[in-house]
């Protein structure tokens, strides 16, 4: 069953072809990592797929919701982290996540929210406020955030940027734990060690088309750097 | 729809309180209006023959509250959208499975709440710089007040998050608000409040009705433009 269905999009900014009928499928359960330097329109399908950005044309189903028709129930269906982690640094974690589970419409009590943050390893930080946090806690804050309403599929646009190693590993485990899980998870990074390591399936986006699409068994990591660096070439 | 917006307000005001980033510079603000005001009038005052502090006062009293509470309150809505943009929490409140009207309709709710903060200390300031004393008139005054900073915070909440992404968006704010509010809100609550100080409140029902009805055809232009206003 497909997840996540993308069918022949495009995303133009004045005469500028951001994304160029783009065609995709993301099976459920699947781990995509999307790949492509900068430039390419991974920001801008990740804006689109969650319905901060209007598509040119084209279309995109998620979980069944068609984001035109449906796009209150495509968003119940999916949690976004990205480098900004969407939290008000002036109030505190507990605050944060009461004022999204109230958003959601959950009726999360105080318990459920201390298993939440621990779930994310911030119960002891509970009641400071954000803005006192590190980058790797925000960032784990940010992943409380997005999973609150235990949506089916995560979009994550660039969520290492500005992380130190342990951070770095800490989202890694927690992004397995939630592949395990049966989530389905579109990544887009331009790291190719990383998303090699963690992901499923890899894709090169390049000039707003998918490029390369492959199982992650199917290839190695080096021939992938290879390949990745031809199709970085085929944009310049 | 509306839990969300209320839920949306009393976050915004809970962070207002805690920080005081705005109110304190819009009562700030304020101040320094009705301080100049007092300054450029006080020429006027002396020449004046009226036979009390208050009858000499009274022609200035709604126009200089009118344009204290316009420029004031232009500061806390500017910042309204701009803060949860600049500080990339208006993504994550687009991303709630909901009406993205109920981000407007909480943003007016906070916005109408700490812009009569702004109205009440603007109104106690004048009392002071002026020695004007609004007794026995007071309660239609504040009725006109109410009435007028609802029309001007629906509208004016619409604006900031039509320019929130914008390149000169505090620009491209007030040029866009002072002239749809001159006529619509501001020259009828002056006219509202004037008469409600002389205590011939009922002879300002054509303004009333006006700023009622302005009222709703801003909300409803808010509600129906709203969800095409924030996507890119």
């Amino acid at each position: 069953m497909s997840m996540i269905s993308i069918i022949n999009l495009q995303k133009k900014f004045g005469r500028k072809v951001i994304i160029n009928n783009l065609n995709l499928e993301v099976e459920k359960g699947d781990f995509l990592v999307l790949f492509g330097p900068n430039g390419a329109g991974k920001t801008t399908l990740i804006k689109i797929l969650s319905t901060l950005a209007r598509p040119t044309s084209g279309n995109v189903t998620i979980n069944g919701y068609d984001m035109r028709e449906k796009g209150v129930d495509l968003r119940a269906s999916i949690g976004m982290i990205s480098h900004n982690p969407f939290l008000y640094d002036d109030l505190t974690l507990y605050e944060n996540l009461k004022f999204y589970s109230r958003m959601y419409g959950l009726k999360k009590d105080e318990k459920a929210i201390k298993e939440l943050a621990d779930q994310v390893g911030l119960l002891h930080r509970l009641n400071d406020s954000v803005g006192e946090f590190s980058r790797g806690m925000k960032q784990r804050a940010a992943v409380a955030r997005a999973v609150i309403h235990d949506p089916p599929v995560l979009l994550l646009d660039e969520p290492y940027t500005g992380l130190d190693y342990r951070a770095w590993g800490m989202l890694s485990g927690m992004l397995s734990g939630f592949h395990r899980d049966g989530k389905t998870i579109l990544l887009i990074t331009h790291n190719v060690e990383l998303g090699h390591s963690i992901g499923a399936r890899l894709a090169c986006l390049v000039n707003g088309q998918v490029s390369f699409d492959c199982r992650k068994m199917d290839v190695a990591m080096e021939d992938f750097k290879i390949k990745y660096q031809q199709e970085m070439e085929a944009q310049k | 729809m509306m839990p969300q917006a209320i839920t949306i307000a009393q976050k915004d005001i809970k962070t207002e309180f805690r920080t005081r980033e705005m109110i304190f510079s819009m009562v700030v603000f304020s101040l320094l209006i009705i301080m100049a005001f007092r300054f450029a009038f006080e020429f006027y005052l002396e020449e004046s023959t009226a036979a009390t502090v208050s009858e000499e006062v009274l022609p200035l009293v709604s126009p200089i509250l009118w344009v204290t509470f316009c420029f004031a309150g232009m500061l806390g809505l500017l910042t309204s959208f701009a803060k949860e943009k600049d500080r990339g929490t208006l993504d994550g409140l687009m991303l709630v499975p909901m009406d993205r009207s109920a981000i407007y309709f909480g943003k007016v709710l906070s916005n109408f709440f700490l812009i009569l903060i702004v109205d009440i200390a603007s109104v106690v300031f004048f009392s002071l710089f002026f020695a004007f004393d609004y007794t026995g008139n007071a309660v239609p005054m504040f009725a006109v007040i109410l009435l007028g900073t609802f029309g001007f915070v629906v509208i004016g909440t619409l604006i900031s998050s039509i320019s929130v992404n914008a390149r000169g968006r505090e620009v491209l704010f007030a040029i866009l608000l002072i002239p749809l509010i001159l006529f619509t809100i501001l020259l009828p609550s002056i006219t509202a409040t004037s008469l409600a100080l002389e205590g011939r409140i009922m002879d300002a029902q054509v303004e009333l009705r006006l700023l009622g009805a302005f009222a709703v055809i801003y909300i409803a232009l808010g509600y129906l433009m709203f969800n095409f206003v924030l996507e890119e």
